[in-house]
């Protein structure tokens, strides 16, 4: 209770002092920096330094300690130059389907004089474990993995960017927004397509019909059918004799519906996915119709997107909200 | 912290602490024992393979535990006779090399670089040469550039050594003036000493001592002389007063040692405080820069004072006039003396000093001591015993050696009239026993005579130059120095160890210090690095609290308080100057042409008057937005400038340089046109 | 520049392409830097009548070349032809070889026949069986192609669209314009009606010119950082070559002769900047309107007057 009230103060001040971006240059205002654990032994070593020094009345050994806090200043200063370099933009962020890992990208902006170097630890905003990347070394593109959980249209948090570089006595660290929404489509439950005529709902509309275009399978035969749709390899095999069927796409296309208000919603969301993702890949023309709003029928790619984006934002109802 | 494991084969980091640590195992030989150096090298050379990947797995948390129990009672038992400070710097390689071999995470790499910093600093305890410093310096970079390797292991390698030095030249001059302005503090406490390496003299002289001592070039001091330098003759270095004689061979008195544990608890006590008012002019005053012996005995002219206060917390005098440091030296430090040669060496008032100083065993050597009680009934007086003793010396063939007979049995006898050959030691040790026969109190002092000049006022001594004399007091009240080897070597009193020894030198080494006075290149040489040695000395190693006060007082006069804070902000602020200096943005190195700086200051008064930006606009489209928001004047003015501008910034060149004085005087025109008008004000709705 | 025989040659064009001074002016200071042009709009447009207006004016030999799927190569260079009289083969020169080489829809031919007009167009010779012949001088191409992909297109890669100095669309005509144009619709002038304005030589002398107009470093400076920020910033598909600059200097040379300067004022630049660099930036899958216009982009954040 109390943790989540301190993140929410924290967000609170952060969201003043480092508003959210598309992209960021990081300065003074958004870098924040202090002594790791290394950092404080790195001073108690120099505390001893001086202390044997001064018992051995031994110079070098206290040219040594003051070289040390001298280094350990520098330090702190070529740390925030260091970090201070790194320029960021959102290259955002495809969606996914609820379950897989949705991938963040962000372009590191090189200017031409000056680059940073060393590794970035980047994760996001609360989670102890990220990735990695050299400075030195990516391409420029940073890949942030989010593990999605449940549909919907969130907006990324904060991400957290550190660095130790030079010598690890400081560490950098920072934690930016980049106002990037993610679609979660929803899960996909695996059923049988099934399209309905928006005018009157009980109506199915079967999008397979008999036809001639299409090759769907083989049936058992039976006396009367032509002549030219047994398959005859079968025959030749030995097997009773099958007939080819085919199928063409229905002239009229239906739609995929989903009530919000169901008491099954997620899982009718869920049906609804799978339909739309399956109808996709026939290239076949559908609809949606959630409730009262409805996306007239289309196909392609971008027409599934923009159907599942809208699964994606249907309002979740109280039970899902409990899970 | 990142807590990952971190890889093995590959690995830039882990090679280069691993080897950063190898090298200053084998900087610390001397105070290592044989096996740790064996298991730092093990841990190093595994590090190695396992770096190229010829061996792919690392030893086990299990495995190195064992090995630590093992390290730590194998310690435990040597840490007996190795004193705390070595069995430390032991426990400190034992520890890395172990960590070396389990480097898993960053934790453990921060662990062993950690230590490795310690270690480099410990090296400093144990030599500070001008040349090791450097080594070190180079180590330390080492040890530092690993570090960085763990942060940036992409990096290229010639980019993180320039990183590491840029930031480590920019470190030097803050380190430098803290070292300059942070006061110098006395001792907090006594530190654990290293065992005493068996340089330098010791507190018992038995006769062969010594000249084991001549072969050794290793400097013992170098005096730097504020005015004129003493006389050869003069230069006699008293370390230390060995009075006990048990026949064989001689030592410090038992008496003495529990007057040296009392005297530093009670100052003023000192029987020789008495003499401060019989002392007289001249006076030699000399900066003495000790090299670390591990012992604290220093070296003084006569009767010798401190000659500022921070020297004298760190010293104390005997009351045989012998100086004292606090704390054993195990560094090189600097004493500032001032000596006073007329002022003659007191006896103690106390009667234990004379029976002790007329104390011999009769058994031991009797031939000896017929010989001497004869010799006094001879002499009218003990000033003529003493003639004719050193009378004896220089007329019965005595020979002076560096190689003489073993003599173990009644060496005085042996000595005095079979061998008649050997060298300071055995003169003056026949000579006291002598003395002490005839009733005459006497002692043998050890120290060193002679020194080698550097320059003018600058004497080296080296270990060479170790010798032994003779004090008596004939009247009882007084003591005074005979030295019986110069009857013998006049030559060694003149002019050094060196010359008198030209004879002597076959035995050693081609290079040596003690033969390079043969060839003018060599010892041009020896000369040129002595010079650094010293400066080096003087300036670095022998800056203490003193010749800091002494710099203060040159900068600032008189220290006041408040000139001390004035000046204590003024290095603050300094300091903070510097990182600013290295920190601080730089404006484009470009310095922007006269045309276009003209146009950016005029574009910018124009964006005030008009609210109106340039917004990465070219001039004319510019000219074009503001026109409407100016009035008619400013527009003929923006338009002339703006003609001029571009035929200064796009014409070809003869053009251009034409169109310069006119661009001046139509900026100056628009400028004065558009002063009419105040800042732009947005409208209020 | 002469102004009175520029401003007659601009009469005459705004005559024939009503209310698309801009466009005209571009595809002139194409010409003038010797470079090809090419045009993206849909049919009906007027592409046709700006190639023949400006093959007109500047009594230019004028080939049409209907660029379809099945257009082979040899169809449009030319080919060995084996008279029977001499028993020789004979090269018949293709439509290519004219001044000025009107390619109509040069996306609906195959890539084959694409790359070898666009070869002719880079080397300024046709190599046909080991022989090689040089293409008539001054030699223009005006490449039409059709924004929207249809069926049965190929459109030209990224590499080749290279090829082309400049790429305009003409766009609808404005209310006025096309007012005018319906009442003048009964006389409708062809195009064989123009008269020569300019002559060949006379162009070869302007081009001569152009090349010599004087570009200050600032301005060269200029280039290279637009050049630049489009290679270091990201959302820029394709990054503008060294053979892209130097196609935007030549522009802004013709630009800045065509309005009587003998040098260039980043104001030239950034008036040629969008017809030279936007097929260049833009991926060819790249929806037309996904974006703010790319090289539009890229003149916002350049400073043109920076040190």
């Amino acid at each position: 209770m109390f943790a989540r009230f301190k993140n929410r103060l924290l967000l609170q001040w952060l969201a003043n002092r480092i508003p959210g971006q598309r992209r960021h240059q990081l300065s003074i205002q958004s870098v924040f920096i202090l002594p790791t654990l290394f950092g404080f032994s790195f001073m108690i070593l120099c505390v001893c330094l001086f202390i044997l020094g001064t018992n051995y009345q031994n110079n070098l050994l206290l040219l040594l300690t003051y070289f040390f806090v001298a280094l350990g200043l520098i330090n702190l200063f070529a740390s925030y130059r260091n970090f201070a370099r790194i320029r960021l933009q959102a290259k955002g962020i495809h969606p996914v389907f609820a379950g897989d890992n949705a991938t963040f990208q962000m372009q590191l902006v090189h200017t031409t004089d000056a680059h940073p170097h060393g590794e970035l630890k980047v994760h996001w905003w609360g989670h102890a474990t990220g990735i990695v990347v050299d400075l030195d070394d990516t391409a420029g593109v940073i890949s942030l993995p989010r593990f999605t959980y449940r549909r919907g249209v969130f907006s990324l948090p904060r991400v957290t960017f550190s660095s130790m570089y030079p010598l690890g006595l400081f560490k950098c660290w920072t934690h930016l927004d980049f106002t990037q929404p993610l679609t979660v489509y929803p899960k996909q439950q695996t059923c049988q397509v099934r399209l309905h005529s928006v005018n009157d709902a009980s109506g199915e509309v079967t999008s397979h019909a008999p036809g001639h275009d299409d090759f769907q399978g083989l049936r058992a035969y039976s006396e009367g059918e032509p002549l030219n749709r047994i398959a005859w390899k079968t025959v030749a095999r030995g097997l009773p004799p099958a007939v080819k069927v085919f199928s063409e796409q229905s002239g009229q296309a239906g739609y995929l519906l989903i009530d919000p208000n169901s008491g099954e919603l997620e899982h009718q969301i869920s049906r609804a996915a799978f339909q739309a993702v399956a109808l996709c890949r026939q290239n076949l023309s559908y609809g949606l119709k959630i409730g009262s709003t409805v996306i007239s029928q289309g196909s392609g790619l971008e027409h599934r997107n923009r159907c599942l984006a809208a699964m994606a934002s249907i309002p979740a109802t109280e039970a899902a909200n409990d899970q | 912290m990142i807590s990952s494991h971190l890889p093995i084969a590959g690995h830039r980091a882990s090679l280069c602490i691993a080897l950063t640590l190898g090298v200053i195992t084998l900087c610390l030989y001397q105070q290592l024992m044989a096996w740790v150096l064996l298991l730092m090298c093990c841990a190093v050379g595994s590090r190695v393979f396992l770096f190229k990947g010829a061996y792919q797995r690392a030893p086990g948390t299990r495995t190195i535990n064992m090995l630590a129990l093992l390290t730590c009672v194998a310690l435990g038992w040597f840490s007996r006779d190795q004193g705390l400070l070595l069995t430390m710097v032991n426990l400190l390689v034992c520890a890395c090399a172990l960590k070396l071999l389990l480097l898993q995470k960053h934790r453990d790499f921060l662990q062993v670089s950690g230590c490795c910093l310690f270690l480099i600093g410990c090296t400093f305890i144990f030599s500070q040469d001008l040349f090791a410093t450097i080594l070190y310096a180079v180590i330390l970079m080492a040890a530092l550039l690993s570090l960085q390797l763990l942060y940036a292991p992409q990096q290229p390698f010639k980019g993180h050594v320039k990183t590491l030095l840029k930031m480590a030249l920019q470190a030097l001059p803050i380190a430098v003036i803290l070292f300059l302005v942070l006061p110098h503090l006395p001792p907090f406490w006594g530190m654990p000493e290293g065992k005493s390496s068996e340089t330098g003299l010791s507190e018992k002289m038995t006769p062969g001592d010594i000249a084991n001592l001549t072969q050794s070039t290793e400097r013992v001091f170098t005096a730097t002389f504020d005015n004129a330098l003493p006389a050869p003759q003069q230069r006699y270095w008293r370390a230390m007063v060995l009075e006990h004689f048990d026949g064989y061979s001689w030592q410090v008195a038992d008496y003495r040692k529990a007057r040296q544990q009392l005297l530093p608890l009670m100052p003023g006590q000192s029987s020789s405080e008495a003499v401060q008012s019989t002392i007289d002019s001249p006076a030699w005053r000399y900066q003495l820069l000790s090299e670390p012996s591990g012992n604290s005995w220093l070296y003084a002219l006569g009767y010798t004072r401190p000659q500022n206060s921070s020297t004298a917390q760190k010293t104390w005098r005997g009351d045989d006039y012998t100086l004292m440091s606090r704390q054993p030296i195990l560094s090189k430090q600097a004493f500032s003396l001032v000596s006073y040669p007329r002022t003659p060496l007191l006896l103690s008032p106390l009667a234990q000093e004379r029976q002790v100083n007329l104390q011999y065993p009769e058994q031991t050597n009797p031939r000896t001591r017929e010989w001497a009680l004869a010799l006094r009934l001879q002499s009218s007086s003990n000033a003529d015993y003493i003639k004719r003793l050193l009378a004896y010396f220089a007329d019965s063939g005595f020979r002076y050696t560096l190689q003489p007979a073993v003599m173990r049995h009644a060496p005085v006898d042996a000595f005095l009239f079979d061998y008649q050959a050997g060298f300071c030691a055995h003169y003056a040790s026949a000579m006291t026993l002598a003395l002490r026969i005839a009733g005459i109190p006497a002692r043998v002092v050890s120290g060193y005579q002679g020194g080698q000049l550097l320059d003018e006022k600058v004497l080296n001594v080296f270990q060479y130059d170790a010798h032994a004399w003779v004090e008596a007091s004939i009247d009882g009240k007084h003591w005074q120095r005979f030295d019986p080897t110069s009857v013998v070597a006049a030559s060694r009193l003149l002019y050094g160890f060196q010359n008198a020894m030209a004879d002597q030198q076959e035995d050693l080494p081609l290079f040596s210090r003690a033969r390079s006075h043969n060839s003018a290149m060599v010892a041009g040489v020896y000369q040129f690095m002595d010079n650094i040695n010293y400066q080096w000395n003087r300036w670095v190693l022998g800056f203490d609290g003193q010749t800091q006060q002494d710099f203060f007082t040159r900068i600032l006069g008189h220290a006041s308080i408040e000139r001390m804070t004035l000046f204590s902000l003024a290095v603050v602020l300094f300091i903070a100057g510097l990182l600013a200096f290295y920190f601080m943005p730089r404006p484009t190195q470009r310095n922007v042409k006269e045309p276009l700086r003209l146009y950016q200051h005029a574009a910018a008064k124009l964006h005030r008057v008009t609210g109106l930006p340039r917004d990465n606009l070219p001039a004319r489209v510019y000219q074009q937005r503001l026109n409407p928001l100016l009035d008619k004047a400013d527009q003929q003015a923006l338009a002339q400038f703006i003609a001029c501008f571009e035929a200064v910034e796009y014409q070809p060149e003869h053009a251009a340089k034409q169109n310069l004085l006119p661009l001046r005087a139509s900026y100056k025109v628009l400028m004065r046109s558009l002063k009419t008008r105040g800042p732009f004000k947005p409208p209020r709705n | 520049m002469n102004s009175t025989q520029y401003q007659a040659l601009m009469n005459t064009l705004s005559q024939h392409i009503l209310g698309k001074p801009q466009q005209i002016k571009l595809a002139l200071a194409c010409m003038l830097a010797n470079g090809h042009l090419l045009i993206e709009d849909l049919p009906g447009m007027g592409k046709t009548t700006l190639s023949h207006a400006l093959a007109g004016l500047f009594g230019l030999q004028f080939s049409r070349i209907q660029f379809t799927s099945d257009l082979l190569p040899a169809d449009m260079l030319g080919s060995n032809i084996f008279n029977s009289r001499t028993h020789e083969f004979e090269f018949r020169k293709g439509p290519v070889f004219s001044q000025l080489v009107l390619a109509d829809e040069i996306n609906r031919a195959s890539p084959k026949t694409q790359s070898a007009l666009l070869e002719a167009m880079e080397e300024q010779q046709v190599s046909i069986d080991g022989q090689t012949f040089a293409l008539p001088q001054p030699f223009f191409v005006i490449g039409t192609q059709n924004p929207s992909y249809q069926a049965g297109t190929y459109p030209l890669p990224e590499s080749q669209l290279d090829r082309f100095l400049m790429r305009i669309s003409l766009g609808y005509p404005d209310w006025e314009a096309e007012k005018t144009m319906l009442n003048q619709s009964g006389g409708q002038r062809s195009a064989t009606g123009l008269v020569e304005v300019i002559s060949p030589t006379q162009l070869a002398l302007w081009q001569q010119q152009v090349s010599n107009v004087h570009a200050a470093g600032a301005v060269i400076d200029y280039i290279l950082r637009l050049v630049t920020m489009s290679r270091t910033t990201p959302g820029y598909p394709h990054a503008l070559s060294p053979r892209a600059s130097k196609a935007i200097l030549q522009a802004a040379k013709a630009w800045a002769f065509m309005h009587e300067r003998d040098y260039i004022v980043p104001e030239d630049v950034q008036a040629v900047f969008e017809a030279v660099t936007e097929h260049r930036l833009r991926s060819v899958n790249m929806e037309s309107a996904q974006d703010a216009v790319l090289s539009q982009r890229l003149l916002e954040s350049v400073d043109p007057l920076a040190a």
